[in-house]
């Protein structure tokens, strides 16, 4: 244990304002942590070492002048591979982008630059997103730093493990059926997926873009918050962003928590009593604890399923080869396409593709996007009608612990069903967290809460509930 | 057995707005040769850029559908129709599958003075244009250029309401007149502001179904959308009437041989995987917006009802209409006539005759109005008006040509009389025929009086004093 270990954005504010520590010694803790322990966690996937230093260096420079850090002023973080960083390598962990450099900045990570954030370079993840383990990366898998022969989830693998390892402060991630809270939950982090829109899609690369959500993975709540302040607001360059503006301020009462039968009934013995270990202290509190029946849930994953892979097919569909990205360099155009797409994605990649373009085939859309749309809108009022009688929805993020790396099943379909209790908020569009106040043989298990839509400030009360 | 003919039309306007329909990139610039400098991150598909609607876009698609007495959808969306080719660069076009902006709008078209005919427009959707591919010969590469990719376009959609090749040139102008007319469409038919794909079957007289239909793609000619359909109609009906079948099929039009040809097998919309796109909200027009966005302009269907209604046949109103130049001119004419519809013919006639031959004229609305009303007050004869008109074609008014040459009209009673007086006096055997009936010696008697004074007097007063002298002369 040093000055520098698992600080959060207070801790290393008040470091470096009491000149305990400089700016510079801060980043190079970190890369020092990256050199450590990488070769084995795999977590990392470009360094922005040289910037990060000289980002660093002037900012100590300000400080010798008398200036005093506030907000995410000289904050060290690292972002998903999903989000456009210009002049540094984005490759959304696919072979297909492994030599891409965007031209442009997502408007997250500008709005980061601008409050004078410090961006140490991009983490690994799932290809795409696609996936909940991180194994589906083609720069190979990301570990889970608690213990190094389970995985780290998925699929921002590494945002939630760079946090575990102390590799930054906070990090980005995206969340398209539970990207952020699946691997928050498996790391012991905070993990939120703010609204939908609630932070611009701008300018990170699109998995399903009616489900996507930009979030954050930190060690505290109170770091979530800050950073949701810093990056959440309407973006005229995405249409979808909410023109609300974020507000934490308004009062939030936990009076209410429904918890869900469909998910109880799934939960082991082991889960099941460190969750009502969970409840137990609410009730303790005030805090009223019901269960309640959404059948609807029930074919939420089949719903996700369908909808997900239907926007992947066509939203990878720019990935051919011919402007940038992997090229299988051949002379007929058709050839092109088939090689460079089949050699450029990955297994899970091109299995989600292949459901997509099948379900938005001719004669099959009706049956099945149709039927999934109407599904997901009844979803969204069943939950509505949920948040007129309750604050949150409870329940453990995912089915169980982090998996070991080499029992991860062969079937798909079954992967899928550790999303089942995210799914729901990204189908809803509502915000939710994982906060990692469960154990189980003493590996991190997270709880979920979500909340009404545009709620957030709800969510973020309830760690003060569980202290 | 007889074979009819059935023809639809959907024609892509490029809408004239300053930016391209999903993002801010200029639409097009002063140099549009170069290629590739009309572009961003998102309108070349980069990873993780989203697309922003064009406002403008919107409401120039609604003011084309106010004047197709069209249904303007409060509620529309847009949708992504995925397929892969070069020139586009997300995989996808995002286009209006599902619920477009406007639907069931009518065109009015006139085939000669007497008839017209209504031709009904199913609806007319916003979409993106792609880039355009570039294939230089005996290379063995394709080119890009994305400065086109983007651009905002109204795709109209007509039913299969035309008979022949004559009703589908009289809609596609009419058409073009209404979208350049109103500021719509800057009509470029070089530059691809005005593209349309023609959809042709033949079935036997009083048949209930169609026949099967083939469709020439990406034409920009009138001219030749017309001999193409001509080909395409003889084509179709030969296979038919000698038993062979026409096979549903995109074609397209070599214009030096006067041929279409098989482009490619048609894939129809089933290949197409629409669903709706979720990077944009649906759009919710609220009435008062669509109301907001009714234009005060004039369009040339307004402008074709007032040439119509001052008994203007319909070649002088093509006249006038197709030529922007003419167009122009008669608006603003008008306009500064207070829109005086005893004024539609006079303005028109000096539209229709020289000044169509007349290279690059220089005609100022204010110097035809000149023109008209010195007309009007007798100062100036019609003859000399048209002696003069050249001169005021190169951009002067016709005060000054009048004053430079001392061209005033002589109006004064005295000086025709006594100058006829002296007509009639030198030309007795000319009083003496007209006294015997032969009316059309008086033409002679007042050629000689405008001859005396060089033109300039009166032509009505001349007339109606000689004609008072000389029955006069009889009592």
């Amino acid at each position: 244990m040093n000055h520098f270990t698992r600080l959060t954005i207070d801790q290393a504010h008040h470091l470096i304002n009491s000149n305990q520590i400089t700016v510079l010694e801060l980043v190079e803790y970190y890369f020092d942590q990256i050199e450590s322990s990488n070769n084995q966690l795999h977590i990392m996937l470009a360094e922005n070492k040289d910037q990060a230093i000289n980002h660093a260096k002037s900012w100590d420079q300000k400080i010798s002048n008398g200036h005093k850090l506030t907000g995410l002023e000289a904050i060290p973080y690292l972002a998903k591979d999903m989000f456009m960083t210009k002049g540094i390598a984005t490759t959304a962990a696919s072979r297909s982008l492994a030599d891409f450099i965007p031209p442009y900045s997502s408007t997250a990570i500008s709005k980061l630059t601008k409050a004078g954030a410090i961006l140490l370079g991009k983490v690994n993840q799932d290809e795409f997103a696609h996936g909940g383990s991180g194994k589906y990366s083609f720069f190979g898998s990301a570990l889970n730093p608690n213990d190094p022969t389970r995985v780290a989830g998925g699929s921002s693998s590494g945002s939630a493990a760079s946090v575990a390892a102390d590799y930054c402060i906070f990090s980005l991630g995206t969340d398209t059926g539970g990207s952020i809270r699946n691997p928050a939950s498996y790391t012991g982090t905070y993990g939120l997926k703010p609204s939908y829109g609630r932070i611009s899609r701008y300018g990170v690369i699109a998995m399903a873009s009616s489900f996507d959500c930009v979030g954050i993975i930190a060690r505290s709540n109170q770091d979530i918050k800050i950073v949701l302040g810093f990056i959440s607001g309407h973006d005229q360059l995405d249409s979808t962003s909410l023109p609300s503006k974020l507000n934490l301020n308004k009062s939030a009462s936990i009076k209410r928590i429904a918890l869900v039968k469909q998910y109880q009934e799934r939960l082991k013995p082991d889960q099941t009593k460190a969750f009502s270990e969970i409840t137990d202290q609410l009730e303790a509190r005030g805090v009223k604890v019901e269960t309640i029946d959404l059948p609807s849930l029930e074919q939420a994953l089949a719903c996700y399923y369908i909808l997900v892979p239907a926007e992947i097919s066509s939203n990878l569909a720019r990935y051919d080869g011919l402007r940038y990205g992997y090229n299988s360099d051949q002379e007929d155009l058709i050839e092109v396409y088939k090689n460079s797409r089949k050699q450029g994605f990955g297994v899970e990649v091109q299995r989600r593709i292949m459901i997509g373009t099948y379900l938005l085939s001719h004669g099959y859309y009706d049956a099945f996007y149709l039927k999934a749309n109407k599904l997901r809108q009844q979803i969204q009022t069943e939950i509505k009608t949920v948040f007129k009688q309750f604050d949150l929805i409870l329940s453990p993020t995912t089915p169980d612990i982090a998996p070991l790396t080499n029992t991860t099943s062969i079937d798909p379909t079954e992967e899928y069903l550790a999303d089942i209790m995210t799914v729901v908020a990204n189908l809803a569009g509502i915000p939710a967290i994982s906060l990692p106040k469960m154990e189980i043989s003493g590996l991190p298990y997270g709880l979920q809460a979500m909340a009404d839509q545009e709620a957030e400030h709800q969510l973020l009360e309830l760690e003060d509930l569980l202290c | 057995m007889k074979l009819i003919p059935t023809i639809g039309i959907e024609v892509h306007v490029q809408l004239n707005t300053m930016s391209k329909m999903f993002c801010s990139c200029r639409l097009s610039g002063q140099d549009d040769s170069k290629p590739n400098q009309y572009i961003c991150p998102i309108c070349i598909g980069l990873p993780g850029t989203l697309p922003t609607l064009n406002q403008k876009a919107v409401e120039l698609a609604l003011q084309i559908g106010h004047f197709l007495d069209a249904e303007i959808q409060e509620q529309s969306s847009f949708d992504r129709k995925n397929y892969f080719y070069p020139d586009l660069p997300k995989g996808y076009q995002i286009t209006q599958f599902y619920q477009p902006i406007i639907r069931n709008g009518r065109l009015t078209i006139w085939l000669d003075d007497d008839n017209s005919s209504s031709i009904k427009i199913t609806e007319a959707h916003l979409e993106e244009d792609a880039a355009k591919a570039i294939h230089p010969e005996g290379q063995p590469y394709s080119q890009i250029d994305f400065n086109r990719a983007g651009a905002p376009l109204l795709e109209i959609v007509s039913a299969p309401d035309m008979a022949t090749p004559e009703e589908a040139k009289r809609y596609l102008t009419e058409l073009y007149l209404l979208v350049t007319s109103i500021g719509a469409c800057q009509g470029d038919m070089q530059k691809g502001h005005f593209k349309f794909d023609l959809n042709i079957s033949v079935a036997e007289e009083g048949s209930t179904t169609l026949g099967t239909r083939t469709e020439l793609k990406n034409l920009n000619s009138f001219r030749f959308a017309k001999k193409a359909l001509e080909y395409e109609i003889d084509r179709q009906i030969y296979l038919l009437s000698s038993g062979k079948i026409v096979i549903q099929e995109t074609r397209g039009y070599n214009e030096a041989e006067g041929k279409t040809f098989s482009q490619r097998n048609k894939e129809d919309s089933d290949g197409y995987r629409y669903f709706p796109e979720p990077d944009i909200p649906p759009l919710d027009l609220k009435t008062s917006l669509i109301d907001a966005t009714r234009p005060d302009t004039t369009s040339s269907i307004q402008l074709r009802g007032l040439l119509q209604s001052a008994g203007l046949s319909l070649r002088v109103q093509d006249t006038i209409l197709l030529d922007p130049k003419s167009r122009l001119l008669f608006m603003q004419t008008l306009a500064i006539f207070d829109n005086d519809p005893a004024k539609i013919k006079p303005i028109s006639n000096w539209l229709i005759g020289e000044y169509q031959t007349i290279e690059s004229p220089n005609l100022s609305a204010s110097h035809l109005r000149q023109l008209i009303e010195l007309i009007e007050a007798s100062v100036i004869s019609n003859n000399l008006a048209k002696e003069i008109f050249p001169d005021i074609c190169q951009g002067r008014s016709p005060q000054d040509i009048i004053k430079e040459r001392g061209l005033t009209q002589i109006n004064d009673q005295s000086i025709i009389d006594s100058i006829l007086r002296q007509v009639i006096g030198n030309n007795p055997e000319a009083v003496t025929q007209y006294q015997s009936g032969e009316q059309k010696i008086l033409g002679f008697l007042i050629g000689q009086a405008m001859k005396e004074t060089k033109g300039q007097a009166n032509p009505q007063l001349i007339r109606k004093t000689l004609v008072d002298l000389l029955d006069n002369m009889l009592q």
